[in-house]
């Protein structure tokens, strides 16, 4: 009986052992990175691809010494970003008439034209542009043109007009 | 008739007083048997810096400068068979939004025993029981794809996209950004 105790504890005593490998707990490492988001970033550039920043966004318009012209000046609107998801934004332009200081006017329009129908269009003055996901770069969202005109009956006299130029950004439709 | 009677009782009581007065044998020495079993043990982990042996550890700052690192080692006195310990890489998985940043290399201080072609398993140590303890240990150095180049293939020779990066290359899209996480396992199996 007691050959037949040890024997029994003997073999169980193997079984434990070689279910120890099975049963071994798997060791695990969490790695975490972080891609931290990119602030949109609107780019504006005049008609030669040059960036205009801050006090250097400001247009000069040469007009004609004729009766009437029309006189036209374009800036171009880019996007960069880094977003988890894509975003609507509204760019809102507001441009006064040009005075000198005598307070003639001359009067200035704005139009716009979206560069793709698919990811803005756009009221009034506002272009309202659809932000893609994931990093992007210098992504066209249209183009402004200022136009100035003079028609023959007008009567502007000579010197320096001035104006105001400004963009506004908000965020969603 | 009467003497030969006599001369048969007189041998067989002489035989039989010759056993009763024979020598006792004594063994020159005794000793005993003592039995004793020590248990196999197998342990594996992680080094962090305090104790050995962790079952988890974490690692931030993965898409940094240095790539990220860990230290995995084990101990054990088995006294017969052999074990290989393999390690699966999981990919970068956005927590946030849908992303992935694939893995670009795996490198270890000691030599890899082998990399299962077109997988992500590696296998770091492959043990044969010699009877003694023994116990090793290894850096392994995990490498995210932080940029990408156009012909780019992850750890199981599969080509990526650049939004499978995390800065893509400039012109193309890298992964969206957010909180990213890979898991590495590492198990213990019975060596073929």
């Amino acid at each position: 009986m007691k050959k037949l105790f040890y024997l029994i504890s003997l073999l169980l005593l193997c079984f434990t052992l070689s279910a120890v490998e099975n049963t071994l707990p798997k060791a695990t490492v969490r790695l975490y990175g972080q891609i931290e988001p990119v602030e949109t970033k609107i780019i504006v550039k005049n008609e030669v691809g040059e960036e205009l920043e801050g006090p250097n966004l400001a247009l000069d318009f040469d007009f004609p010494a004729t009766s009437e012209w029309t006189v036209t000046r374009k800036l171009y609107f880019y996007y960069s970003s880094h977003l988890a998801s894509s975003a609507t934004g509204k760019l809102t332009f507001s441009v006064s008439n040009l005075e000198n200081e005598g307070q003639n006017t001359l009067p200035t329009t704005v139009s716009l034209v979206p560069a793709s129908t698919f990811s803005t269009y756009v009221d009034g003055t506002s272009f309202i542009t659809s932000f893609l996901s994931g990093y992007q770069e210098e992504v066209e969202i249209g183009e402004l043109i200022l136009r100035v005109q003079k028609n023959a009956s007008d009567v502007f006299p000579s010197g320096t007009y001035t104006g105001s130029f400004s963009i506004n950004y908000t965020d969603g439709p | 008739m009467k003497i030969k009677r006599l001369v048969v009782i007189l041998v067989v009581l002489i035989f039989s007083t010759v056993g009763l007065f024979a020598t006792i044998e004594v063994p020159e020495s005794v000793s005993a048997k003592l039995y004793a079993r020590i248990g196999e043990y197998l342990e594996h982990g992680f080094n962090n810096g305090t104790s050995l042996y962790n079952s988890s550890i974490e690692v931030y700052n993965a898409f940094g400068t240095t790539p990220p690192s860990f230290k995995y080692g084990y101990r054990t006195n088995a006294n017969s068979g052999g074990f290989s310990i393999n390690m699966t890489v999981g990919d970068f998985i956005n927590q946030d939004t849908a992303g992935t940043v694939k893995i670009k290399a795996v490198n270890s201080s000691k030599a890899i025993v082998s990399h299962g072609t077109g997988t992500n398993v590696y296998e770091i140590f492959r043990f044969t029981s010699t009877g003694l303890e023994r116990s090793d240990e290894t850096t392994i150095t995990i490498r995210p794809f932080l940029t990408y180049t156009t012909g780019d293939v992850d750890i199981t020779n599969t080509p990526i996209s650049s939004d499978k990066t995390v800065g893509g290359d400039g012109t193309n899209a890298g992964a969206p950004e957010g909180l990213y996480l890979a898991t590495v396992t590492l198990s213990i199996s019975s060596a073929t």
